[in-house]
This record gives structure tokens, C-alpha cells and sequence, in this order.
């Protein structure tokens, strides 16, 4: 499980972001692609948490984690992806190369390219443990 | 030849038709909705009323409240 280590700084808005090569993948990625991204979790295939841009203490990964099982529990099949509008802001949800990433991002953002991002996010990250 | 003022009639119309879109459009944005698009290729909406779009929706909202407020525009804490 990788969250939040030391090295980590806070972006004005309070968004935290790793520094480093690692910058140019993950969550820190995503957030570089997406300006308009509130906070993002990444989970693996066992549903344990690989990486998370908001703190641990703001219970953000374990909402994340609840969100991913109740969309599971309501679907008779295997998902792809869900998108949630609400009045506050946009949710998405997407699963790729076995992980899945679930995303807090304002309303109104670009749905399609949002989740074209997470996707690549999620196969460059795929393909970085895959190598090494 | 089209008559100037029928000229200025169309474009008035046109516009006020561009309008009626955008707003029509804008209403349908501001929709709260939850779509499931599964691996086979099918896509679903969830009403929001049904006790399963209730559950991703409270789920949903909790992890909002969550996430950290998105930053102000630059000048906006500023009050000089």
C-alpha cells in the first residue's frame, strides 16, 4: 500500500502531491492531466489501496473503497465503469488493467476525456509494476 | 432579394434559438444521474429513487464531502 509518504508536499488546495520521477504517474499524474480533479484513489484487483492523493486522515480512500463495493453489490455484472453527477461534483469510477480508480472531480468537467485519462493513468501505471 | 427586416427577423430567430438549446441542454447537464457502463459493453442509468442508486448515491455523496474544496481563482482570497 502506497499513501501519502513524507517525501509528499501539499499543492495550494490543499491536494497533496508526490515529488519526483513518480510525479509522472499515479494519482500525481492524473491530477497534472486534470485540473479540475478534487482527490483520487487507486485500487488493485484485491481492492487493497495502491495509492491515494488525500490524506489519510480524511477517510477519502475508505469512502472511495465503500463506493466501489456498492456499485458492485447493485450490478448483476462484471463493470467497466460508472459515472455519478451530483449537484456538488462528478464521480467516476473505472476499472482498467485490473485496477480500478475512482476519481472526485468538479461538476461540469469533460466526462469522456476524464475518464480517457484515468484510463491511461491506470495502463502507464500497469505497465510501470509490470516491468519493474 | 430578402427584405431587410425579414433579414434581421431570422437572425433575431436564430439566435433565440441557439438559446433555447443551450438552455435546454444546460437543464439536462444539471441532472443528477449515476451511469453503470459494464465490460460487455452495455450501459445502464441507475434511478436515483431505486434503493441500489439511494446506496451508490449516499456512497457517493460521503466521498464528496471527502475530498478536499477545489482551489479558489487566483485574486479570489485576495481582498485588497
Amino acid at each position: 500500500m502506497r499513501n501519502q509518504s513524507p517525501e509528499e508536499s501539499s499543492a495550494p488546495g490543499g491536494r497533496p502531491v508526490r515529488e519526483g520521477a513518480s510525479d509522472r504517474q499515479g494519482v500525481g499524474y492524473l491530477a497534472e492531466l486534470e485540473p479540475d480533479l478534487r482527490g483520487a484513489a487507486i485500487f488493485d484487483r484485491q481492492g487493497g489501496l495502491v495509492e491515494c492523493s488525500v490524506g489519510a486522515g480524511s477517510g477519502f480512500a475508505e469512502a472511495a473503497a465503500e463506493l466501489v463495493s456498492r456499485v458492485e453489490a447493485g450490478c448483476d455484472e462484471p463493470i467497466d465503469s460508472c459515472h455519478i453527477a451530483s449537484d456538488d461534483a462528478e464521480v467516476f469510477l473505472v476499472r482498467e488493467a485490473g485496477m480500478t480508480l475512482v476519481a472526485v472531480a468538479e461538476r461540469f468537467v469533460l466526462s469522456s476525456l476524464m475518464t480517457y485519462d484515468i484510463r491511461m493513468t491506470l495502463r502507464d501505471l500497469s505497465s510501470e509494476a509490470s516491468l519493474g | 432579394m430578402v427584405k431587410p427586416h425579414r433579414l434581421l427577423a431570422d437572425r433575431v430567430g436564430s439566435y433565440a434559438d441557439e438559446a433555447r438549446a443551450f438552455m435546454r441542454r444546460r437543464r439536462h447537464h444539471r441532472r443528477p444521474y449515476i451511469r453503470i457502463q459494464y465490460v460487455g459493453g452495455d450501459a445502464v442509468e441507475i434511478p436515483l429513487d431505486s434503493a441500489v442508486g439511494a446506496a451508490i448515491g449516499t456512497a457517493a455523496a460521503s466521498l464528496i464531502s471527502r475530498s478536499p474544496a477545489p482551489p479558489a481563482p487566483p485574486g479570489a482570497s485576495d481582498p485588497r
